[in-house]
């Protein structure tokens, strides 16, 4: 008897929009065969609500499983060079970065160390890397996060921060396109913060937490069209059909204060300009906010095309999936379904 | 001391997996210790099951013996009298044999005692008649014989009583032996001369 395909699904959450793939199981890198996008703007709701309606349908037992990559502010993320390949195996180092620079008070927060060009896990007596990438998170956000998807009929095999999964695949893309300009600002945009990542195609990251978000830009709406509440300036910030290009300016205003900030200290530090803003986290009714970020910043905003990183991930693409080019989701999607 | 988190899957680099597998829910339908614990039990089962039947198997044959052995004693007694019995048998046939052989000869015996009482003469007494019938594997024929020890008077007595011997009438058509096994002695104290004559009756050949 033919054995049947198992199912699999790849969720990834970002903080208005859950992107669901069908695969044909769970091992990397897979097969998508159908990509579904769902956009919450009601606060009130959880991101991940269509995932249980999908669960509903699709499992019997009422829930699904498979692997999910979260884009959260919960996730604090830090990256640097260990000064000497005799501090790097040392056990104690990667704990004391979390204590000094990062500085993390709680106990109970639970952490993965990888090394910066591999992304292998950092093991002291393993000869490591000096470079190195640690994405850490408190128990009790992540106990948060793991919940919601779970009580939202997802069962996760895997559960995975997207940012780290986005950066060998973003390293990718600045290597294709060459050039001088050799740094890149891949922004999360979150409610009230944002991370930026920034990264050399070699390895090298910072990362930085700043104030402002798609909260801050909702405000704005309300503020400026005097309406009742955030949901409705939300609505209004992601439809396709309301043009709010003439408050541009004001909306990224103090998002791009702080962007400029940091990314012109960071420029400093590496002796180079950063080229490219790439914004994962906003769907394409949005992209109009990235462009105008990227101009303002005096950059260009980091296109990677679907199918090269699909062919980079080792992902494949069912016939029947027609991928937007214009969706910088997709590419989160792909770097979770996929391996570098 | 902060919780560092591993990969379930080597080889997944830039895949770090931050789930809180305690907090997870127990989706598997059916647990493996709950399938260890099936296999176990089964085993357990199987093992009672055939130690039980070892059981039953035992019992019955102790139970078979014990009949088996009730059965041996009661026949034992049996054969205990029947083997009594077959002593007892053994001690009278001897002498149901000797009757029948003596009763095998083709002559009335007694009738042939009688006829050699009368073929001696006064002077002649016979101490003892011994009749035997025995089986002469060389001539392959049965031989009836007659052992007669006695005493004469004088030779002369002796020699008469053989020759009337040879003349034995109930003798008459079968092959007949008279055989003096040694000279006649003289006894010292009666003056008498004893003698031991052998008779010996065979059918002719």
């Amino acid at each position: 008897m033919k054995k049947t395909k198992q199912e699999g699904y790849f969720i990834v959450g970002f903080p208005n929009s859950v992107i669901i793939a069908e695969t044909e199981g769970t091992d990397i890198p897979a097969t998508l065969n159908n990509l579904s996008d769902y956009l919450n703007l009601d606060s009130s709701k959880s991101v991940y609500a269509p995932v249980l309606e999908l669960a509903r349908v699709r499992s019997k037992k009422g829930f699904l499983t498979g692997v999910i990559g979260v884009s959260s502010p919960a996730f604090v993320l830090h990256g640097n060079t260990i000064p000497s390949p005799q501090k790097a195996k040392d056990p104690q180092y990667i704990q004391g970065v979390i204590k000094g620079e990062m500085k993390v008070t709680d106990d109970s927060f639970y952490y993965h160390a990888l090394g910066g060009m591999s992304g292998n896990p950092h093991d002291p007596t393993k000869d490591p890397e000096t470079e190195y990438v640690i994405a850490g998170i408190p128990i009790s956000k992540l106990a948060l996060i793991q919940d919601e998807v779970v009580i939202n009929g997802f069962v996760p095999k895997r559960m995975e921060c997207i940012t780290l999964a986005l950066i060998p695949l973003v390293r990718k893309a600045l290597k294709r396109l060459g050039g001088e300009k050799r740094l890149v600002v891949m922004l999360e945009i979150f409610g009230d913060s944002s991370l930026a990542t920034m990264m050399t195609p070699d390895g090298e990251y910072a990362f930085r937490v700043i104030h402002g978000g798609d909260r801050t830009m909702c405000q704005a709406i309300k503020e400026e069209n005097n309406l009742k509440d955030e949901d409705a300036a939300r609505k209004l910030l992601y439809s396709e059909t309301f043009d709010l290009s003439d408050m541009g300016s004001t909306l990224i205003r103090p998002l791009l204060r702080e962007l400029s900030s940091i990314s012109g200290y960071y420029e400093v530090t590496k002796g180079q300009s950063i080229g490219y803003l790439y914004v994962p986290t906003l769907p394409p009714s949005q992209n109009w906010i990235v462009e105008l970020l990227a101009q303002s910043m005096g950059v260009e905003v980091l296109h990677i095309d679907p199918a090269f990183a699909a062919s980079e991930c080792g992902v494949k693409i069912g016939s029947s999936v027609k991928l937007d080019d214009r969706d910088a989701r997709i590419p989160a999607m792909i770097a979770l379904m996929g391996r570098l | 001391m902060f919780s560092l988190g591993k990969n379930k899957k080597d080889g997944l680099s830039w895949h770090a997996d931050f789930r809180l597998l305690e907090r997870l829910p127990d989706t598997k339908v059916v647990r493996t210790s709950f399938l260890v614990n099936v296999v176990f039990c089964g085993i357990c089962g199987l093992i009672a099951l055939v130690f039980g039947y070892r059981e039953l198997t035992t019992m019955s044959l102790k139970s078979e013996m014990r009949r088996a052995n009730a059965d041996r004693e009661d026949r034992m007694k049996a054969n205990d009298a029947l083997l009594e019995s077959i002593n007892r048998f053994r001690v009278h046939a001897n002498s149901v044999d000797d009757l029948n052989r003596f009763y095998e000869a083709p002559f009335d015996v007694i009738e042939l005692m009688v006829s050699l009482s009368n073929l001696r003469n006064p002077e002649v007494a016979f101490d003892s008649i011994k009749y035997s019938n025995d089986w002469n594997p060389s001539a392959r024929i049965e031989e009836f014989v007659v052992n007669l020890d006695g005493k004469g008077k004088t030779t002369e007595d002796i020699i008469a009583l053989k020759a009337n011997l040879r003349n034995l009438s109930i003798a008459s058509g079968y092959d007949l032996s008279v055989i003096e096994e040694g000279n006649p002695v003289k006894e010292p104290r009666s003056g008498y001369f004893s003698f031991r004559i052998r008779v010996i009756v065979s059918k002719k050949k």
